[in-house]
């Protein structure tokens, strides 16, 4: 015999009222774990959302970045040929050049040694390309009684720090001449036709079609030939060069590097067309990033706004529960200890006998709350087998995107199980310490006194 | 022994003051088996809950075995009182959910020695003194009146006390079982105990050595002389 045994009996005399108490402990717990294990599950979906959100986003970008990208090698490739077919648009004269010359004669007179365009190309030049270097002067030609603007070019010159390009413009072989469409135009030549220019004889080698431009009243022979007509041995008048994608004050760059390299020049940018799409280019690639930083801060708003409604789906939840469950748990304890007070009543007669034989407060306190331990941990074992079977059955209903042992693996929910076991017995026992205490000091006497 | 001496005990209800026990003095030394009669409402069941240390008197001392019960505090009164004295009462006051064999054994509760094997050898033999034997494992509810007292006898027992209060013992019981429980207090008697019967019942009153009538809250006579009364 033993107070445990005292206490076992009692739960077994009295199943109904030890079965209340028991299931409300259950309603109690099961209403905290089961809160906890449905908010897990809110945030855990949530979790899922944002996850799938995140990769919706991030494939659109990257679809768009890809758009972008192929967009932009397209357009560079683009602007390349156009740049090519426009040609050359920076000129590197000699510093004493008078610019006017060669606006309003497109000749040039002022000239440089040959080898500047050596010394440029095994520099290490960044900020032009396609070095080609010239003599330039407008001439009447006698034999055909006609101005011309004769260029003499020996082929570009390759840089030699850099992969070799294809030449905008290929070299004129000796003895040959290509000429602009203005000049066979009127003249009525033909590939291959022999002309003479300055006493000495040339074969047309290639006609240009119309350009639109000066190069319509030039014609092209080869640079030594040219330099020797006009008496230049060694000399030329310019280097022609293509820019490069330069950002900024471009020409000011320019200027600044050659000026590094061959002090005494001067640089000069042609071509506003040229200019103009390669403005063109930058802004379509500023462009293309600004739509994709656009993309970005859609998808990130899309992010946020996704998040910041389910924040606001799970706070409710959050401050639900955090209303119910105190509530339950109150009125549980309420009726835990309702119960607990019935119960004293009801064994008022056999605490009066066990006390008159000499059983002791605490003796008597402890069969209550042993009893109420007992109590809280079956409820608390009960109310957590319901509060997650909350999860389980109706996590279909909720679309749960995990397993659900997931969810109860997972710390909030376990520490709400750890809780529920900590805070059930002593929630009972709380709740049966005043009938206990009000049990214990029952007078014997008066109940004895019912004889 | 057993010594009340000068108790009082006035109970004050709604009606007003009842004095239930008027100054009595009475003094019962071991191997007496000593019974109380009076009219219902004379004060004997107080002077017997007085006597076994369940109700504090308002004046006067009571001595069990020298000790002043009432000097104690409440859980080594309780002990005491579960070493020291067994109570019979009319209405058994078994605990209805245990069986016989662990209402018997409650009792040692009390003292610590519930789980000493000596002390469930002796519930046994209390059970089987009392004819329970067969009985040992049922539940109050399931027993006879004389079978229930018999049980609440032999819890009395149980601790080997030097003192048996009984408060109407045989009031629901036949004359056999009025007989068991009758000789029972005879033969603690014989081996040096000290037993207060209050009793309605002659008869059971004629067991007792000593009869002493109560009336009024006070012990008016004596039947028979070998108890001092002042």
């Amino acid at each position: 015999m033993s107070v445990w045994r005292l206490m076992l009996r009692e739960i077994l005399h009295r199943k109904l009222n030890f079965g209340l108490g028991v299931l409300s402990v259950a309603v109690a717990i099961a209403c905290l774990v089961g809160a906890q294990a449905l908010l897990q599950a809110d945030r855990v979906i949530t979790q899922h959302i944002l996850a799938d959100r995140q990769a919706e986003v991030e494939t659109a970008v990257a679809v768009r970045q890809a758009e972008v990208e192929k967009a932009g090698a397209e357009l560079k490739d683009a602007m390349r040929k156009h740049m090519k077919g426009l040609g050359f648009n920076v000129l590197i004269l000699p510093e004493g050049q008078d610019l006017s010359e060669l606006h309003l004669d497109g000749s040039l007179s002022a000239t440089m040694p040959e080898h500047y365009v050596t010394q440029l190309a095994e520099s290490k030049i960044v900020t032009v390309n396609h070095l080609l270097p010239s003599v330039t002067r407008r001439i009447h030609w006698d034999e055909q009684d006609m101005d011309i603007i004769l260029v003499g070019t020996r082929g570009e010159v390759p840089i030699m720090h850099r992969a070799l390009k294809k030449p905008l413009l290929d070299a004129v072989a000796p003895g040959n001449m290509v000429v602009g469409y203005e000049v066979h135009h009127k003249l009525g030549l033909n590939e291959g036709d022999k002309v003479t220019l300055m006493g000495q004889e040339f074969t047309v080698s290639t006609l240009h079609p119309q350009r639109g431009s000066q190069d319509d009243t030039t014609v092209w022979i080869d640079l030594a030939q040219a330099q020797e007509l006009l008496e230049l041995e060694n000399l030329i008048h310019a280097i022609l060069a293509l820019e490069c994608d330069c950002a900024g004050d471009r020409i000011s760059v320019i200027r600044e590097e050659i000026a590094g390299i061959l002090p005494g020049t001067q640089v000069i940018e042609r071509y506003s067309q040229a200019l103009a799409r390669a403005e063109a280019r930058g802004y379509a690639k500023k462009s293309a990033e600004e739509a994709l930083q656009r993309e970005k801060q859609a998808g990130q708003e899309l992010l946020d706004q996704t998040a910041g409604s389910r924040e606001e789906i799970e706070m409710r939840h959050a401050g639900l529960a955090s209303v119910l469950v105190p509530l339950v748990i109150g009125a549980s304890a309420l009726l835990i200890a309702l119960l607990s007070y019935v119960n004293a009543r009801q064994r008022r007669e056999e605490i009066g006998i066990l006390r008159a034989i000499g059983l002791q407060a605490r003796q008597i306190m402890l069969v209550f709350l042993s009893k109420a331990v007992v109590m809280g941990l079956i409820g608390g074992v009960l109310g957590a087998v319901l509060g997650l079977g909350v999860l389980a059955f109706g996590g279909s209903g909720i679309s749960l995107p995990v397993p659900v042992s997931e969810v109860i693996r997972s710390s909030p929910v376990m520490t709400a199980l750890l809780t529920a076991v900590v805070l059930a017995p002593v929630l009972t026992s709380l709740a049966s310490w005043l009938p206990g205490l009000i049990a214990t000091r029952q007078d014997p006497a008066v109940v004895l006194q019912g004889d | 022994m057993l010594e009340l001496t000068n108790v009082a005990k006035t109970y004050h209800g709604a009606s007003g003051p009842v004095q239930a026990v008027n100054g009595v003095s009475v003094t019962l030394e071991p191997s007496q088996f000593v019974a109380v009669q009076g009219p219902s409402g004379c004060g004997k069941s107080t002077l017997l809950l007085m006597a076994g240390g369940l109700m504090h008197p308002d004046q006067g001392t009571v001595r069990v075995s020298d000790v002043d019960p009432y000097s104690l505090p409440p859980d080594k009164r309780a002990t005491f009182r579960g070493e020291r004295i067994g109570f019979v009462f009319q209405q058994f006051h078994l605990v209805p959910y245990l069986s016989v064999l662990d209402n018997v054994l409650a009792a040692a509760l009390a003292t610590g020695t519930s789980s000493d094997s000596a002390v469930s050898e002796r519930a046994r033999q209390l059970v089987d003194q009392f004819g329970l034997s067969h009985r040992m494992h049922h539940v109050p509810n399931s027993l006879s009146s004389g079978e229930r007292q018999r049980t609440a006898l032999a819890r009395a027992l149980l601790n080997e006390p030097s003192h048996l209060l009984a408060d109407e013992p045989t009031g629901n019981l036949d004359r056999e079982n009025a007989e068991i429980v009758l000789n029972a207090f005879s033969d603690f008697a014989s081996a040096g105990g000290t037993v207060l019967l209050v009793t309605h019942d002659d008869h059971a009153a004629s067991r007792a050595q000593t009869s002493l009538t109560m009336r009024d809250g006070k012990l008016d006579q004596t039947t028979k002389s070998s108890v001092a009364t002042r």
